[in-house]
């Protein structure tokens, strides 16, 4: 409870330095709440491969759309929304690391319990595991574009804009990552071939 | 620099994260009831807006109608509304109606394609940035989140790619209807009708476009708008604020 209690003053703490905007009519928060119920789950899956905690992610998924209503005006809607989301959540994910624990992943003792599984045997479920657990080995900056690509499949140039790098480097990060997170993999047990 | 294609075992692993199941209803809604506060809303948050398309397809929705209906008439009325969602965003671009004039009968179940509707509508563009004359176009836009898999000649990437683009432009429509810009909202829903006039967001965008037209102070063809949505999703759970858009 006090660490809910924390979180939620954390995040009310980081909504509030966010420039205020005039209240929006009443039918207009039936459009939000609409575009929330659509995007909260990318979202808040988003959060966690960005390294959130469990019990942190609904808290931070409030703190994404927080920013949304509140800046909604500087969105580009010739964009995807969901591109603009992750930028966004991509910021929250990094207070959210600071304001907690460094996330413990890929130690001996992460490493240590995830058993090494046949292929054939992985289960989708424990594919998923392991793939939040190897993406936490990842550097954040070459995770956000592997994320952005190889699971939210956005084409490259969309997310070196959206990330405000070189199309080059947003490459080179998507090659770094991809070979990381393979090692990560073979750490856990997965066995990919070489 | 090329992108070197995903190797298959990493894919799989992927997928399978891509698969995660989304947040239940239940848990959406707490999440945004403990958020309303935040947003600096007066008067706290608004009604609940079912909202039946919004988060995929609805399964319960074609279930009930199937065992409500037989398959010849769903079929009929799938026909009928791919036609009527064409004729409720035809709304917006007609011209205003003058005081004594009746609204316009746009209930009836004629077949009008996009073209056959941009021949017959000699109106004032709501925005400019989507002109009905023009052919629709059959490309995959560029905001669209673009994926290796809708490359793929295969149908269900086509799917996919088609509901990406369904899914960003009814955004666009709510995000402008958000930030109080009708006109771009009516742009963006009547782009959705002329490229998916019977797509999986057709309730939705002809909700909006009513509501658009009412907020504008276009209150005859948000009548003639909502009287043609009536007549064409007679199930839909938009129905109620429907009526409190144009009772």
């Amino acid at each position: 409870m006090m660490a809910r209690a924390g979180s939620e003053a954390a995040t009310a703490t980081a909504v509030a330095a966010e420039p205020t905007r005039a209240p929006v009519p009443k039918a207009s928060l039936a459009d939000f709440r609409a575009l929330f119920e659509q995007n909260a789950s990318y979202v808040h899956h988003s959060l966690r491969r960005l390294g959130v905690r469990a019990e942190d992610l609904d808290d931070a998924t409030q703190e994404v759309f927080v920013v949304l209503f509140r800046r909604l005006a500087d969105y580009d809607p010739s964009r995807p929304l969901r591109l603009w989301l992750f930028g966004v959540a991509l910021r929250v994910a990094s207070q959210a690391r600071r304001r907690t624990r460094p996330v413990e992943c890929l130690d001996d003792h992460a490493v240590a319990d995830a058993a090494p599984l046949a292929d054939e045997g992985l289960e989708r479920g424990e594919m998923r595991d392991r793939v939040l657990l190897a993406l936490d080995a990842l550097d954040v900056d070459r995770k956000a574009v592997f994320v952005m690509h190889d699971i939210d499949e956005f084409p490259v140039p969309a997310i070196a804009a959206q990330l405000e790098i070189p199309v080059n480097t947003a490459y080179s990060r998507l090659r770094l990552a991809r070979e990381d997170f393979r090692r990560a993999l073979l750490r856990l047990g997965k066995g990919s071939a070489p | 620099m090329s992108n070197e294609p995903l190797p298959d075992d990493l894919r799989v692993m992927l997928g399978a994260e891509r698969e995660r199941a989304d947040l239940d209803a239940a848990r959406l809604a707490s999440l945004f009831e403990r958020m309303t506060p935040l947003l600096g809303v007066p008067d706290g948050p608004p009604a609940p807006e079912p909202s039946p398309h919004i988060a995929q397809p609805e399964p319960g929705i074609a279930l009930r109608l199937l065992q409500k209906y037989p398959v010849g008439s769903l079929l009929a009325a799938l026909a009928i509304g791919a036609s009527g969602g064409a004729a409720i965003t035809h709304l917006a671009e007609a011209p205003p109606l003058a005081p004594s004039m009746p609204a316009p009968t746009v209930a009836a179940p004629s077949p009008m394609s996009a073209p056959a509707l941009a021949q017959s509508a000699e109106l004032p563009r709501v925005a400019a940035s989507a002109s009905i004359t023009q052919p629709v176009p059959v490309q995959i836009p560029t905001v669209a989140p673009l994926s290796p898999s809708a490359a793929r000649p295969d149908a269900t990437g086509t799917r996919d790619a088609d509901l990406a683009v369904e899914r960003t432009l009814i955004e666009r429509a709510r995000s402008a209807m958000i930030r109080g810009n009708h006109q771009d909202a009516l742009a963006a829903t009547r782009e959705h009708a002329q490229r998916f006039p019977s797509g999986r967001f057709a309730e939705e965008r002809d909700f909006i476009t009513l509501r658009a037209l009412a907020a504008s102070g276009d209150k005859a063809r948000a009548r003639a708008a909502a009287d043609a949505f009536r007549k064409h999703h007679p199930q839909s759970l938009l129905l109620p604020g429907v009526d409190e858009v144009a009772p």
